[in-house]
């Protein structure tokens, strides 16, 4: 039986392109020998292809590939300066409401002590004790003995306190004794709540004389990176949430997630306090998952001034750019989320430095998650 | 995938720009070439190619090695474009100023590359021109299959993967992609009339 034009027409493209065969190609052959409509078409068809191929094959835009290359550049450019900041917030902002009062005795105290305490920053004492609790051995730190240097005649808690900060602070021990506190009162038990209550306000500060930051890095290859930030937030929740709990003064504890992550790498970053720093690193590394992920770098110390100087001059060149942006009077959608990505990383930049700032004690937790391919 | 590329692959992962480059090399001037075919502009084709290999660099660690990398980069090629294109049709961006622009360029462009006579110069860029605007009147997906079959050389396996489709869907959109062009061009001058010689 012979093929119909229906189904002729159907495998011209087929016969064009050499994909029929035998039985199929014989039928195909036998129906355009004797049907000119569809031999017409044959020819028509076979033009169009020619005409197609014939369309010239254009060269690369001469600018082509150096355009690309700064493309390129920028985008991973972005892709690093992607990060989330999460600031425990303890009571620290408290902290600025007696800063009046204290700042009288670090002035009166810079005196007394010289030019390295014009350095100093305000620590909280609290703090500085539940450090002193958790590592009993950094308080026999002979550094803090020799930075107390009348140790004598100082009250061995004191000591504690101040080595407990692991040397960057030495506490201001003839600050206390000259005030006659109670020796009791810092007993081993480390609550010194009745002899900070007796002080300030209820609350009693000290001053660290070379402000240091510390920081470490952390690295995770992970299939699944929400999950990993998931479950890092959640550690840093608990911790933050505790803190709230041992705190009787402080309600209003928060976690601020202030950038939001990329598909690819995400860095993202925590400001905590040196006082929950080692449970917090603990209950990571007991998390059966992010033990495995997980690779801790070395504790580095950073200079608080040096390190708020780079925040501060990153900070301008961000507000630069988002003057420049906003007076281009763009308004592309890519400009947009230019400039909305701008104002995040300011407003996290801010409240960084405004977190160093008030507490200097603390260590700056980098993650570094990257997708695993 | 050579040992090269893997090699490349692996870095560019990594972030490395200059094995990200190398890599992509080979490609760049057909991913260039495809999208100039479905966007028609030569500018517009510049901007959305580096588009297309600035979003394969972003999502390099995500390629699960699949199809093969130059199935991957030809389909991020078509969708790259087939976005573009559905977005001006929505927005009805087509000015008529870039229509001329683009014509003029095209023209230049063909003359610098050819040199025979004139007037042989004229009429084949005559017929391109038509064969051109042909291809751009068609509906996106069977402009997508005729570009790549009839001026790109893919194989019907090829395309099947690169549009996702099953290949009986390739050969029944070229085929009619290849049907209207030929209702299209066939008002308008004497080209077809090739001779039947098989």
């Amino acid at each position: 039986m012979m093929m119909n034009c229906n189904e002729a027409r159907d495998l011209i493209t087929l016969y064009i392109d050499n994909e029929l065969q035998g039985e199929k190609l014989e039928k195909f052959k036998e129906h355009i020998e004797n049907c000119e409509a569809c031999r017409i078409e044959l020819a028509e068809i076979t033009r169009v292809v020619e005409l197609c191929a014939d369309m010239p094959e254009e060269e690369l835009p001469e600018t082509f590939k150096e355009q690309l290359h700064s493309k390129l550049v920028d985008v991973s450019r972005q892709d690093n300066s992607i990060r989330k900041v999460i600031f425990f917030k303890n009571s620290y902002l408290k902290v600025i409401t007696t800063v009046a009062a204290v700042f009288l005795v670090f002035v009166a105290l810079s005196g007394i002590y010289g030019n390295d305490l014009l350095k100093g920053r305000f620590l909280n004492v609290k703090d500085m004790n539940k450090t002193a609790q958790m590592d009993e051995k950094k308080m026999e730190s002979s550094e803090a003995e020799v930075d107390a240097g009348m140790a004598e005649d100082q009250s061995e808690a004191q000591l504690r306190i101040a080595s407990g900060e692991a040397g960057a602070s030495s506490a201001l021990e003839s600050d206390a004794s000259k005030s006659a506190q109670p020796r009791e009162a810092w007993d081993s038990d480390g609550t010194a709540k009745d002899v900070t209550r007796g002080t300030m306000e209820g609350r009693s500060f000290m001053m660290t004389a070379l402000p240091e930051l510390r920081e470490i890095r952390i690295a995770a290859n992970t299939d699944d990176i929400e999950k990993v930030i998931g479950k890092i937030e959640e550690y840093a929740d608990e911790l933050g949430l505790e803190a709230a709990k041992k705190d009787d003064t402080n309600q209003n504890l928060s976690i601020e997630p202030t950038a939001k992550f990329a598909g690819e790498k995400t860095e993202m970053q925590l400001i905590v306090p040196n006082a929950s720093y080692e449970g917090f690193i603990q209950n990571l590394k007991s998390d059966p998952e992010l033990s495995k992920i997980l690779s801790f770098g070395e504790m580095q110390k950073l200079n608080a001034d040096d390190y708020i100087n780079k925040l501060n001059s990153e900070l301008d060149q961000i507000i630069q750019l988002i003057d420049k942006t906003e007076n281009s009077g763009s308004t592309a959608e890519k400009s947009k989320e230019t400039l909305k990505q701008l104002k995040e990383k300011r407003d996290s930049i801010q409240a960084e430095i405004e977190s160093i700032t008030i507490n200097p004690d603390c260590t700056i937790v980098k993650f570094e998650i990257l997708k695993e391919g | 995938m050579s040992d090269r590329e893997k090699d490349l692959l692996k870095k560019a992962r990594n972030g490395d720009i200059e094995a990200f480059e190398q890599l992509i090399e080979d490609y760049q001037k057909r991913v260039f070439n495809i999208a100039l075919r479905m966007i028609g502009n030569y500018d517009d084709a510049n901007e959305l190619a580096q588009e297309v290999f600035i979003r394969i660099f972003k999502s390099i660690k995500d390629f699960k090695e699949e199809s093969s990398l130059s199935t991957w980069i030809y389909r991020i090629t078509t969708n790259v474009c087939l976005d573009e294109i559905r977005k001006r049709k929505n927005k009805n961006v087509v000015s008529l100023d870039e229509e001329v622009k683009l014509e003029e360029g095209d023209l230049q462009r063909q003359v610098e590359d050819t040199r025979p006579t004139p007037d042989v110069i004229a009429e084949k860029n005559e017929v391109r021109k038509l064969v051109k605007d042909a291809i751009m009147s068609l509906p996106e997906e069977q402009r997508t299959v005729i570009i790549l079959r009839d001026i790109q050389g893919f194989s019907y396996e090829e395309i099947a993967k690169i549009m996702k489709c099953p290949e009986g869907t390739v050969k029944s959109r070229i085929n009619r992609s290849r049907q209207i062009l030929r209702d299209r061009l066939k008002p308008k001058m004497e080209l077809l009339k090739g001779d039947y010689v098989k």
